[in-house]
C-alpha cells in the first residue's frame, strides 16, 4: 500500500499545479489525494473527503463538508431506521412516517393546534370504528350487511364533518411551501431497508432556515392528513411495483431470497398492511426510533464551519436525548442458511430476463469491496459480460452484475435481458459459464487494471455533485459508518486477482443461488411502465 | 369553505407568520421567515473571458475549477433528426450513438474500449432531434492521453460493421418492446396528437427506416456534420485555460478534409422549423392492461414568444404555480396533497427553445379515479383563469424559479455547459440576466393574462392509456363520466404494431 503524501486539508484551491508524474503538489479543495503504488503503468490516486464532525450532547451527529466555491448548501439528515425495523403485519410504516414528516408541526401547517389535535383524535376514533365495521361487513350475510351499511354511512358522515373542520384549520403543504419561498430546491426523502434520509438544497445565506425547519419537525411533528396519505401510498405502490414491468416479479424474488429476514419485504409495504396502519402507530414509531442518538445530519456547500456548529447546538440541541432500543439484528448466515439452489418461474409484463441472487458480504466488510471490483471486471464496455453476451453471442440486450451491501447482510446479483431468440435459460447457462471462469482462473492483470482505474476515477466523480455527495454520506452513515467513503477507494486498490477468485469461489456457489426466470405472462397482456434493467449500454440512442 | 381555497389560506398564514410569537426560546423565532438573512444577489456568470474561438471554427467555453482532479469536455453540434432524409429516420441518432462505439481508423472498437477504461476515462456520444454531442470525463493525470483518444474517435470513427449490426439488433429489440411501457405510449401518442406525425420531433424509428441505414450512410452523415466548424465545446474542471486551448487547437487542426472557409452557418440552416400542425381537441384513449391509468391533458401553446418577451416570463411563473414545486403546486397540491388521488402529478408550460411547446398536465391514478382527477384539474384551470394569484403565491413561485436558476449555475460544469447551450441555440448570452429581471417583474395581472391566453378549455386534448372499461365511469345519461367531464365523445386510438407503428386491425 502506498504512502500518504498530502495528509493535510487544504481549505482553498492551492496554486501549485497538479502534475501527472508524481504526487507532490496534489492539493485540491475537496479532497486530499492519496498516492498509492502505481499499478501497471498508471499512477493511482484516490479521493479522501475532508469531513468535520460534531456531536451534540443529546447524541446527534453532524458531518460538515465546506465547499466555498458554491453558493448553495446541500443539507440533510439520516435516521437509522428503515423497513427492516418494522414488525411483520406493520410493513410500510417507516415509509408512511417519512411521508408524514412533510405534514408540518405545531408551528408549521396550522392556525389552531389545540383545536386541531382534538379533531385529529376524533378522526382516529371514527376511522377505527369504520375499519372494524368494514371488516365485519366482509364476514356477515346480506341482511346483517344492510344494517351495517347504515352504520357505516352514519360514521362516514361524521367523519366528513370532522375532516372538513380539521382542514379548515390546517394549512396544506405549508412545510414545503416555506422551503420554496426561501428559494430552496429539491426537497425530498427516501426510505430504504436500513435507513431513512431527508434532504434539500438551500441558498447559502438562508442556511439557518434549514436548521429552523428541520429541528422543528424533529421536535414536534404533526401527522396531518393521515388517511389521505395512505391513499397516496397505495398510488405510489401501484406506480413503483404494480405497474412497473418487473415490479411484482422482483418483489417475489426478493421475498423468497431473504425469507425469513426482515429484508424480505419492500419498504413500500404490503397493501393489506397499509390498511392496518394507524396514526398512533406512526407516533410510536417516531418516538421510538427518531431519537437524536440515531440521527446524523450533513451539510455540503458554502458555509462557515464554526457558525454551523453554533446553529447546530442552538437548534438541534433543543431535542431531548431519548433512549432507543438496540436495532433488531436478524442473523443471516452467508455460509449457513439455505443450501439448495432455488429457481422461481416468474410472470411479468416485461422483456424475458433472468436475475440471479447470491447472499454476500454486508456493508463495510472487506469482501464487499472485493465483490465490487469483481463486478467492475464483469461490467462496462470492456467488461466480460458485454463482450461475451451482448456482442459475442448476441444473446443479451443488456447484462450486468451488482454487489449490494446492506447493513446486516448483502447480496450479489446478475441480471440480463434476452435478445432475439434467446431465453432466460440461455442467459443463465452463459452466466454459469462466466462464474466457472471466475472460479477456475484469476482475472488478468489488464482486466484488473481497467477495473481499478475506473473505480479510482469514479471515486472522484461521485464527489462532483454536492447533493449526491450528501446522499452518500447519509446513506453510509445510516448503514453504519460514513467514513466508508474514504476507506473504500484505498482498499479497493489493494485487492488482487487471487482475492477475486477466492470471493467467486466463496460467494458464487451454485447451491447458494436464487434464480428468477422472468417470462411474459401467459395472458399476453402487454404493457407496463418504464423499461427495467440497469446497465443497458445499447438502448435507444 | 371551498376546497379550492385551501392553498390560498396556507399562503396567507405565511404572510403573517413572520410576526407571530410563542413561548420558544427568544433566539428562535416562530417562523423561519422571521430570521434575518443577508441580502444576496444572484451572480450570473458572464460569457466574456470564457468564450474563445479556435482558428478551425470551433467555439470553446471554459470554466476552471480545481476542486477535484477531473476534467470534463463536451462537444455539441447542430446536427440531429432534422437533417435526416425522410426514409432514413434514425440516421442521426444511430450515427451519434456509434461514433463512440465503432472504433477508429487506427484502433479496433475492442481496443478503444479497453484504452478508455485503462485511463479511467468516460467517453459518450449521442444525438437527438436538433443536436448531437460527445462528452469526455477524465482524471487530470490522464488528460492528454484521453484527449488523443477522444478526438481520434470524433474525427475518424470507423463505424465497425459488427458494432453497427449489434447496435441495430439492440434497437430492434427495444422497438419490439415499445408497447410494454404505458408511459412511452402516452408520450408518443401525445406528441402525435399535439404536434402531428410529420415533424421530425415526432418521427419514430421503424424496421424499414432502420433497414435503410447502412455503414455508408452513417459515415456520410458523420463526415458532413461532425466537423470542427460546427463544434461548440464546453470545458470545465482541473485545467489551465491556455494549455487546454493550445491542446484543443492542435487536435482540431489535424481534422481530415479541412475546410478552412466554411462556418457553422454555412453548414447547417438554423434554427430548424417547428411543427406546423393543427391539434384536434378531443378525448382520446389507448387500450393497455395496466394497474394504473396514465393520463395527459393540455394543449399546444400558440404564438412564438421571443427570448426576452415578458409573456415568456409570465408563462414561466404560471407554469411554476401550476406544476413547479412538487406537492405544493396547484395541480399536485389538489390531486395529491388535498385529495390523495395520485402519487405523481406534474404540469408544464413549455415556451420552447426553438419552437413553442405545449401545456400538459400528467398523472397516474387508479382507473376508477381518472374522471374525478380530470375534473379537479379542470377546476384548477378554471380557478387560475378567473382570479389573480395571491401575492404570496406569486412570490413563492418567483423565489422557487430563481432558486432553480441559481442552482443551475452552481458548478463549473454547469456554467460552461449553459454558456455553450446559449451558443448552440442562438440564445443571447444576457438572456439569463433578462430572465432574472423578467421573473422578478412578473405581476399577478400578467399571470392572469397568460392563463387566459394560453390555457384554453375549448382547445384541450385528453389522452388516457389504460383499461377503458374501468376508466370510463358511469354517468346518468349513458355517456361515460369521463366523457361528460371532458365534454367529448371518446375516440379509441388503434393499437399499433410495435415494430412498424402501423395501426393494427
Amino acid at each position: 500500500m502506498g504512502e500518504i503524501m498530502a495528509p493535510s486539508i487544504q481549505p482553498m484551491f492551492n496554486e501549485s499545479s497538479p502534475t501527472s508524474n508524481g504526487c507532490r503538489g496534489l492539493l485540491y479543495a475537496l479532497v486530499v489525494l492519496l498516492c498509492t503504488v502505481p499499478i501497471g503503468a498508471e499512477v493511482e490516486l484516490t479521493a479522501r473527503v475532508p469531513v468535520e464532525t460534531i456531536q451534540l450532547e443529546n447524541g446527534m451527529r453532524f458531518l460538515l463538508v465546506a465547499r466555498p466555491e458554491m453558493t448553495t448548501v446541500a443539507a440533510g439528515w439520516v435516521v437509522e431506521v428503515g423497513s427492516a425495523d418494522e414488525e411483520p403485519g406493520q410493513t410500510g410504516l417507516s415509509h408512511l412516517l417519512e411521508h408524514l414528516m412533510f405534514k408540518g408541526t405545531r408551528n408549521v401547517g396550522t392556525r389552531d393546534i389545540e383545536r386541531e389535535r382534538i379533531l385529529l383524535d376524533r378522526e382516529d376514533r371514527l376511522q377505527s370504528n369504520l375499519r372494524a365495521l368494514r371488516a365485519e361487513q366482509l364476514e356477515v350475510g346480506a341482511k346483517k350487511r344492510t344494517q351495517l351499511d347504515r352504520r357505516v354511512g352514519h360514521i362516514e358522515g361524521q367523519l366528513n364533518q370532522v375532516q372538513a373542520e380539521a382542514r379548515s384549520i390546517s394549512l396544506l403543504g405549508q412545510f414545503s411551501l416555506l422551503y420554496s419561498r426561501l428559494g430552496a430546491v429539491g426537497l425530498n426523502a427516501h426510505t430504504l431497508r436500513d435507513l431513512t434520509f431527508y434532504y434539500v438544497t438551500v441558498p447559502a445565506e438562508k442556511l439557518e432556515a434549514w436548521f429552523w425547519l428541520e429541528s422543528d419537525r424533529l421536535l414536534e411533528p404533526v401527522f396531518r392528513e393521515f388517511y389521505k396519505e395512505l391513499d397516496v401510498l397505495h398510488e405510489e405502490r401501484r406506480l413503483r411495483i404494480d405497474s412497473n414491468p418487473t415490479g411484482s416479479a422482483d418483489e417475489q424474488l426478493k421475498a423468497e431470497f431473504w425469507d425469513p429476514h426482515p429484508y424480505a419485504w419492500d419498504p413500500q409495504g404490503a397493501p393489506e398492511d397499509l390498511e392496518r396502519l394507524t396514526r398512533e402507530a406512526a407516533r410510536g414509531f417516531f418516538r421510538q426510533h427518531y431519537t437524536p442518538g440515531r440521527i446524523t445530519a450533513a451539510l455540503v456547500g458554502d458555509f462557515d464551519i464554526s457558525q454551523a456548529r453554533e446553529l447546530a447546538v442552538r437548534y438541534f440541541g433543543r431535542i431531548q436525548a431519548r433512549r432507543s432500543p438496540p436495532r433488531r439484528e436478524v442473523p443471516w448466515l452467508v455460509d449457513g442458511g439455505k443450501e439448495a439452489e432455488r429457481t422461481l418461474s416468474l410472470e411479468c409484463d416485461c422483456p424475458p430476463q433472468v436475475q440471479v441472487l447470491y447472499p454476500s458480504a454486508a456493508f463495510g466488510e472487506p469482501d464487499s469491496r472485493t465483490l465490487e471490483v469483481m463486478a467492475a471486471v464483469l461490467n462496462g464496455r470492456s467488461g466480460r459480460l458485454y463482450r461475451s453476451m451482448v456482442l459475442g453471442d448476441g444473446i443479451a440486450f443488456s447484462a450486468s452484475t451488482l454487489q449490494s451491501p446492506l447493513r446486516q447482510a448483502g447480496y450479489f446479483s446478475f441480471r440480463a435481458e434476452t435478445k432475439g431468440d434467446s431465453t432466460p435459460e440461455t442467459l443463465l447457462v452463459a452466466w454459469d459459464r462466466e462464474v466457472a471462469r471466475l472460479q477456475s482462473e484469476p482475472v488478468t492483470a489488464e482486466e484488473l487494471l481497467r477495473a481499478k482505474n475506473r473505480l479510482a476515477a469514479d471515486s472522484f466523480r461521485r464527489l462532483k455533485d454536492p447533493s449526491s455527495l450528501l446522499a452518500q454520506l447519509l446513506v453510509y452513515q445510516g448503514m453504519g459508518d460514513w467514513s466508508e467513503i474514504n476507506t473504500w477507494p484505498r482498499q479497493v486498490l489493494e485487492i488482487d486477482a487471487d482475492e477475486i477468485q477466492a470471493a467467486a469461489r466463496r460467494y458464487l456457489e451454485p447451491n447458494r443461488k436464487t434464480v428468477g426466470l422472468y417470462n411474459q405472462s401467459a395472458s399476453g397482456s402487454p404493457p407496463s411502465t418504464a423499461t427495467a434493467g440497469r446497465g443497458s449500454e445499447e438502448g435507444t440512442p | 369553505m371551498r376546497r379550492g381555497d385551501l392553498s390560498l389560506l396556507g399562503l396567507l398564514w405565511v404572510a403573517c407568520g413572520a410576526t407571530a410569537h410563542s413561548a420558544d426560546p427568544p433566539s428562535i423565532p416562530t417562523s423561519p421567515l422571521a430570521l434575518h438573512f443577508d441580502d444576496s444577489e444572484i451572480q450570473l456568470p458572464k460569457a466574456e473571458g470564457r468564450r474563445r474561438e479556435i482558428p478551425t471554427g470551433a467555439v470553446v467555453y471554459l470554466a476552471e475549477d480545481h476542486t477535484l482532479p477531473l476534467v470534463e469536455v463536451a462537444v455539441a453540434l447542430r446536427a440531429g433528426s432534422f437533417l435526416e432524409p425522410v426514409d432514413q429516420v434514425g440516421l442521426a441518432s444511430l450515427t451519434g450513438a456509434l461514433v463512440r462505439r465503432g472504433g477508429t481508423q487506427a484502433r479496433s472498437a475492442d481496443s478503444f474500449d479497453d484504452r478508455v477504461d485503462e485511463l479511467g476515462a468516460r467517453i459518450q456520444s449521442f444525438a437527438g432531434f436538433t443536436r448531437s454531442a460527445a462528452s469526455l470525463s477524465v482524471p487530470t493525470w490522464a488528460l492528454d492521453d484521453a484527449l488523443d483518444l477522444y478526438f481520434e474517435v470524433l474525427s475518424s470513427p470507423a463505424f465497425q460493421e459488427d458494432r453497427l449490426a449489434s447496435a441495430k439488433a439492440n434497437l430492434r429489440e427495444s422497438m419490439s418492446r415499445r408497447d410494454q411501457d404505458p408511459l412511452e405510449i402516452l408520450d408518443r401518442e401525445w406528441r402525435w396528437l399535439v404536434f402531428g406525425r410529420q415533424h421530425f420531433s415526432s418521427s419514430a424509428l421503424t424496421t424499414s427506416s432502420l433497414d435503410a441505414i447502412d455503414r455508408a450512410a452513417v459515415t456520410r452523415f458523420h463526415g458532413t456534420y461532425w466537423r470542427p466548424e460546427n463544434f461548440i465545446i464546453a470545458v470545465s474542471g482541473d485545467f489551465r485555460a491556455e494549455e487546454i486551448l493550445a491542446s484543443l487547437e492542435a487536435r482540431l487542426a489535424r481534422w481530415p478534409n479541412p475546410q478552412p472557409d466554411r462556418t457553422r452557418d454555412g453548414l447547417v440552416e438554423w434554427p430548424p422549423e417547428g411543427p406546423r400542425f393543427e391539434a384536434k381537441p378531443g378525448l382520446y384513449h389507448y387500450e393497455a392492461d395496466v394497474a394504473q391509468a396514465k393520463v395527459a391533458l393540455g394543449t399546444r401553446l400558440s404564438g412564438d414568444p421571443p427570448w426576452d418577451s415578458q409573456d415568456r416570463f409570465a408563462l414561466e411563473v404560471l407554469g411554476e404555480i401550476l406544476g413547479g414545486s412538487g406537492a405544493i403546486s396547484r395541480i399536485a397540491g389538489r390531486l395529491r396533497t388535498a385529495e390523495g388521488l395520485v402519487y405523481r402529478a406534474s404540469a408544464r408550460l413549455d415556451p420552447g427553445e426553438l419552437w413553442v411547446g405545449d401545456f400538459q398536465i400528467q398523472f397516474d391514478t387508479r382507473s376508477d379515479q381518472v374522471a374525478r382527477a380530470v375534473e379537479l384539474s379542470l377546476e384548477e384551470l378554471q380557478r387560475i383563469r378567473s382570479q389573480p394569484v395571491h401575492p404570496t403565491e406569486l412570490e413563492v413561485a418567483k423565489q422557487s424559479l430563481l432558486g432553480k436558476l441559481r442552482l443551475s449555475f452552481d458548478t463549473a460544469e454547469e456554467i460552461a455547459g449553459l454558456l455553450a447551450e446559449n451558443e448552440l441555440l442562438g440564445r443571447p448570452h444576457d438572456y439569463w440576466n433578462r430572465y432574472l429581471r423578467g421573473i422578478e417583474d412578473v405581476s399577478a395581472g400578467q399571470v392572469l393574462q397568460a392563463a387566459r391566453t394560453y390555457l384554453l378549455p375549448d382547445r384541450m386534448l385528453y389522452l388516457v392509456v389504460g383499461r377503458w372499461n374501468e376508466i370510463r365511469g358511469d354517468a346518468p345519461l349513458g355517456e361515460s363520466h369521463l366523457e361528460e367531464v371532458a365534454g367529448h365523445r371518446v375516440q379509441h386510438l388503434p393499437a399499433r404494431d410495435p415494430l412498424t407503428l402501423r395501426a393494427l386491425e
